[in-house]
């Protein structure tokens, strides 16, 4: 069992799902927290009388994104050496279209069994009765920064966890002088409030159902596949996604056989359900569809 | 606000809290919650709105001995059974 810094811990639980080639909005708010880590660093025992130096807060948010692009090579390497970070392809590279333009994307995985480790006991100090430490406060805020905080408790919890960090901003003063810091620009906090709602609306029942009409909403979530030949019958188009799927290097699990199975692939269900996209001649294939348990 | 006690200290105390434990036996949360409530990790706790503690190697064991009893296929109140005998 390793012991991790702050900024490890932190860049454990944001880097994981997010895209490597591309500095996304999500990427730039987690490369900011993790910088913002490393000073919280040197306070995480002083008792903060002159509050947290702000200067070095506004220098990360003005951050270019070359920074952010070392910083983020930096971390990465140093969790590469501790066999906590791997990258895996992502879903998107089975895509006809993905397929055919020889797009290839990758994402970051953390180790799981560290990743439920630093996930969990921040949730057991947070919704637990009893005294919360400096380094879960800090987490905290970095998650809120991050808007990885909403990934990780239930609406009901950050309705306990915000009354019992009231209380601690109240009490203290490095929480009062930390709550009030952003690393977040203004059109980024618009950016995080869509992709949250789109996220929210994605996955229900109804939106699955959107999304497979649309898919081009999330993309992610609405992988289409081509079969070989047209007519296949529900085994070969089932040969098809397997194929494509063992050849981009994901670890597939069939559930259910029939005209839409149900797939398990990387911890997620996906149902596959017959169709065609209209090119200059249709083709047909498989869709998927994130299936939600009602 | 203090700080986190580090794994060594962790490793060397008698007493340890829910986070703690979740930190050494990697489980979830919500499992020792349940398992809490469920009476199958005994605890101490001072007052009401203190942090409940536990006793670190004989609740290790307990938890390592309930994982053990879930993957033989045994069901919560089957392994509530033969921890209560």
């Amino acid at each position: 069992m390793k012991e991790l810094s702050l900024h490890e811990r932190f860049a454990i639980i944001a880097l994981n799902g997010l895209e490597v080639e591309t500095m996304v909005s999500a990427k730039k708010l987690a490369v900011r927290g993790i910088m913002a880590a490393k000073i919280l660093e040197n306070y995480l025992d002083d008792d903060i009388s002159d509050g947290l130096p702000e200067l070095e807060f506004k220098k990360i948010l003005w951050a270019s994104t070359r920074k952010l692009k070392a910083e983020e090579n930096k971390i990465t390497s140093e969790l590469r050496d501790k066999n906590l970070l791997s990258v895996i392809p992502s879903i998107l590279n089975c895509d006809l279209y993905y397929v055919t333009s020889g797009v290839e994307v990758s994402e970051y995985l953390c180790d799981s069994d560290e990743y439920t480790r630093q996930t969990e006991s921040i949730r057991a100090e947070l919704l637990e009765s009893g005294e919360v430490s400096s380094e879960v406060i800090f987490l905290w805020w970095l998650l809120r920064e991050s808007s990885c905080f909403y990934d990780l408790f239930s609406p009901l919890e950050v309705d306990k966890i915000t009354q019992k960090l009231n209380e601690i901003h109240l009490t203290s003063k490095k929480a009062k002088s930390l709550f009030n810091l952003k690393i977040q620009r203004k059109y980024e906090q618009i950016i995080v409030k869509y992709l949250k709602k789109k996220k929210e609306i994605f996955s229900t029942a109804i939106g699955t159902g959107v999304l497979y009409v649309v898919p081009f909403f999330e993309r992610r979530q609405a992988v289409f596949i081509e079969v070989e030949e047209w007519f296949s019958d529900d085994d070969k188009r089932l040969a098809c996604v397997l194929d494509r799927f063992a050849e981009k290097g994901h670890i597939v699990t069939v559930i259910k056989t029939g005209t839409v199975p149900l797939i398990k692939v990387d911890n997620t269900y996906y149902e596959c359900i017959p169709g065609q996209v209209i090119m200059r001649v249709p083709i047909q294939g498989v869709r998927l569809r994130r299936y939600v348990m009602i | 606000m203090s700080r986190q006690r580090s794994m060594e200290k962790i490793m060397a105390s008698e007493y340890v809290t829910i986070g703690e434990l979740v930190r050494i036996t990697s489980s979830r949360y919500s499992t020792l919650k349940f398992y809490t409530e469920e009476g199958m990790l005994p605890f101490e706790q001072e007052e009401e709105n203190l942090t409940r503690r536990y006793k670190r190697e004989e609740t290790v064991r307990r938890i390592e001995y309930i994982k053990k009893l879930k993957s033989d296929g045994k069901s919560i109140p089957e392994i509530k059974e033969i921890l209560f005998k």
